[in-house]
């Protein structure tokens, strides 16, 4: 862990995506304390479309709306679909990929062959799929994001332990006569924490482009939510007299990305170093 | 090429697309609600409700439903669409050209320049243009791909008037759409060049014929760049679903009459059939695509043809 520590510090990238990743997740958490008693969804038309000014850093939406508190505001509710989504996603898809990786049958094989089916498929057309099954809102999107992403999981954790089950430690386990659960939970799972833990946070990035791919679609929460995929759809009209609307939340989601992928970049050169791109 | 290997992807390809059909089948049949009552519209009698039922054959036991679905399939028959009440295939035909031509000009589009940009950054390493390189393909990882089509839109077609901002016509309504889609793909296909080169010019043939004093532009195309090229065919082929997926947006940002919008108006009505339809065609495409990249790395590396 120390050594890990140490080498992370030293990689350049990947600080910079931990500090944006953290700077999200602050502004995320602190967003209902940051509107200056604004209330972000309270509509004042008399300030409609108004440019960048001091009263308003980055100029009003055209219901008169605060375009950066909206930003704000959608920071937890775009960073809570992207991380509960990949949570979600989680579970499932280390058991597939673990199921099927350590137990070598006729039935891991065809669960892999319909796994890699599903990778291969766009991710945001599964999502649109599993929209178009549940409807629109927030745990829709977090489902959609999530569901789509077990494959890539099952596939990484598949890959994983088709590397680890032939080496000497888990061999050693087996002629000591331990358990298949033992030997998945002592020995293979702590080897795979560092993988998943690298595909989580690619994920993350992955998973918000979706959703705020799927948002702008207009297949995401329902107005007034400030969703930031949202926001840039909501913000079309005024792409002439008020460019600000559809720039801020993309520079916000490009942040985010950006962070969730320098930081996925920078873990895996620092915990798998043999994976180094 | 053996003819047998051939035979074997095509028959995964078939496989692929037929599982995609059945999955979606029943997929579209876990829906909450009554599609017979969607059909119909609101305010509708239950009678008609009833008499649409019988008349779509949605009456029938589930396993009826999948025999006549499959029974359809090879003539391409796909369904009856809840909404236009016309055969699915005549929505998704004249979708079908559009969105292979953003497709595959993105895709062309980022190959050529990606794979320029690639090999100049490895043979430039460490200069500005590397770096330069590298911060375009970082940002082309990051940014949302319809934030990119919308500012381009704004800067090209409202302000400076050079190119139409949206719809169908002739090759200037293909740049914008094409560039925006196709900027992802560039940047993982230079980053990948790059890191394919750099490593393929460390290898002892290249050293062997730098010796031999075959010229250096012969050396960076004849040798290195054919051996990168191995994974940088497979990914292209794996990456084409992901250009299909990126379409479906770049295609609502331009007004693009695509594949990708049908499907977007076919979800926001619910009408299954189309998207089921529009699910199997994109499945199609891509497990075709896959199989072209197979065959054409087994046309490049003679060495998996012996599998």
């Amino acid at each position: 862990m120390a050594v890990f520590l140490r080498r992370f510090r030293r990689h350049t990238s990947g600080m910079i995506g931990l500090l944006l990743v953290l700077a999200v997740c602050a502004v995320a958490l602190a967003a209902p304390w940051l509107n200056r008693g604004i209330n972000p969804l309270a509509v004042n038309l008399a300030a409609s479309a108004q440019r960048p000014s001091a009263d308003y850093p980055l100029g009003t939406d055209e219901m008169g709306r605060d375009v950066l508190m909206r930003v704000v505001a959608g920071a937890p509710v775009s960073l809570a679909v992207c991380v509960v989504g990949v949570l979600l996603a989680l579970i499932p898809g280390i058991w597939i990929g673990l199921l099927a990786g350590f137990r070598q049958g006729r039935a891991g094989t065809i669960l892999m062959r319909g796994v890699d089916a599903l990778v291969a498929f766009p991710r945001i057309l599964l999502a649109m799929v599993i929209i178009s099954i549940a409807g629109p809102g927030i745990p829709q999107l977090m489902l959609a994001v999530g569901l789509s992403s077990i494959p890539i999981f099952a596939r990484v954790m598949y890959v994983t332990v088709q590397s680890l089950r032939h080496r000497d430690f888990v061999q050693a386990a087996t002629a000591l006569g331990a358990k298949d659960w033992w030997i998945l939970w002592r020995h293979i799972l702590p080897n795979a924490v560092a993988p998943i833990l690298v595909q989580a946070s690619l994920n993350i990035a992955t998973a918000l482009q979706i959703a705020a791919g799927l948002s702008f679609l207009g297949l995401g929460p329902p107005p007034p939510s400030p969703e930031w995929g949202a926001l840039i759809d909501a913000g079309r009209t005024l792409i002439r007299q008020q460019p600000m609307v559809i720039i801020a939340p993309g520079i916000a989601i490009a942040i985010t990305v950006l962070g969730f992928n320098l930081l996925g970049d920078g873990l895996r050169d620092t915990l798998d170093p043999r994976l180094k791109g | 090429m053996r003819l047998g290997q051939v035979t074997r992807h095509l028959g995964a390809l078939l496989l692929t697309v037929f599982l995609v059909s059945v999955a979606t089948f029943f997929a579209m049949r876990m829906v909450p609600g009554d599609p017979a009552r969607l059909i119909a519209g609101q305010d509708v009698p239950p009678e008609v409700v009833e008499a649409i039922r019988v008349q779509w054959g949605l009456d029938r036991p589930l396993y009826v439903q999948f025999g006549k679905f499959l029974q359809g399939l090879p003539s391409g028959s796909l369904g009856t669409s809840y909404r236009t009440k016309s055969p699915v295939w005549d929505e998704v035909k004249p979708r079908l050209l559009p969105t292979f031509l953003l497709t595959v000009t993105g895709m062309g589009l980022s190959l050529v320049f990606g794979l320029g940009a690639g090999l100049l950054s490895a043979i430039r390493r460490g200069t500005w243009f590397d770096t330069f390189i590298a911060v375009l393909s970082t940002l082309g990882i990051s940014l949302p791909v319809f934030w990119v089509g919308i500012l381009l839109m704004m800067l090209f077609a409202a302000r400076l008037r050079w190119l139409p901002s949206g719809g169908f016509g002739d090759w200037r309504y293909l740049i914008l759409p094409s560039f925006t889609l196709g900027l992802g793909f560039f940047a993982s296909i230079s980053r990948m060049t790059r890191s394919a080169v750099l490593e393929v010019l460390q290898d002892d043939f290249i050293r062997t014929a730098k010796a031999k004093g075959v010229p250096h532009l012969r050396v960076l195309f004849k040798h290195a760049l054919r051996n990168a090229l191995l994974p940088i065919v497979t990914i292209s082929g794996l990456e084409f679903g992901r250009l299909l997926g990126g379409a479906v947006i770049t295609e609502s940002v331009f007004a693009w009459p695509g594949m990708g919008r049908l499907m977007v108006d076919s979800v926001k009505f619910r009408d299954y059939p189309t998207v089921q339809a529009c699910v199997i065609v994109l499945a199609a495409s891509i497990a075709l695509s896959t199989f072209f990249s197979d065959l054409l790395n087994l046309s490049i590396d003679p060495r998996l043809r012996k599998g």
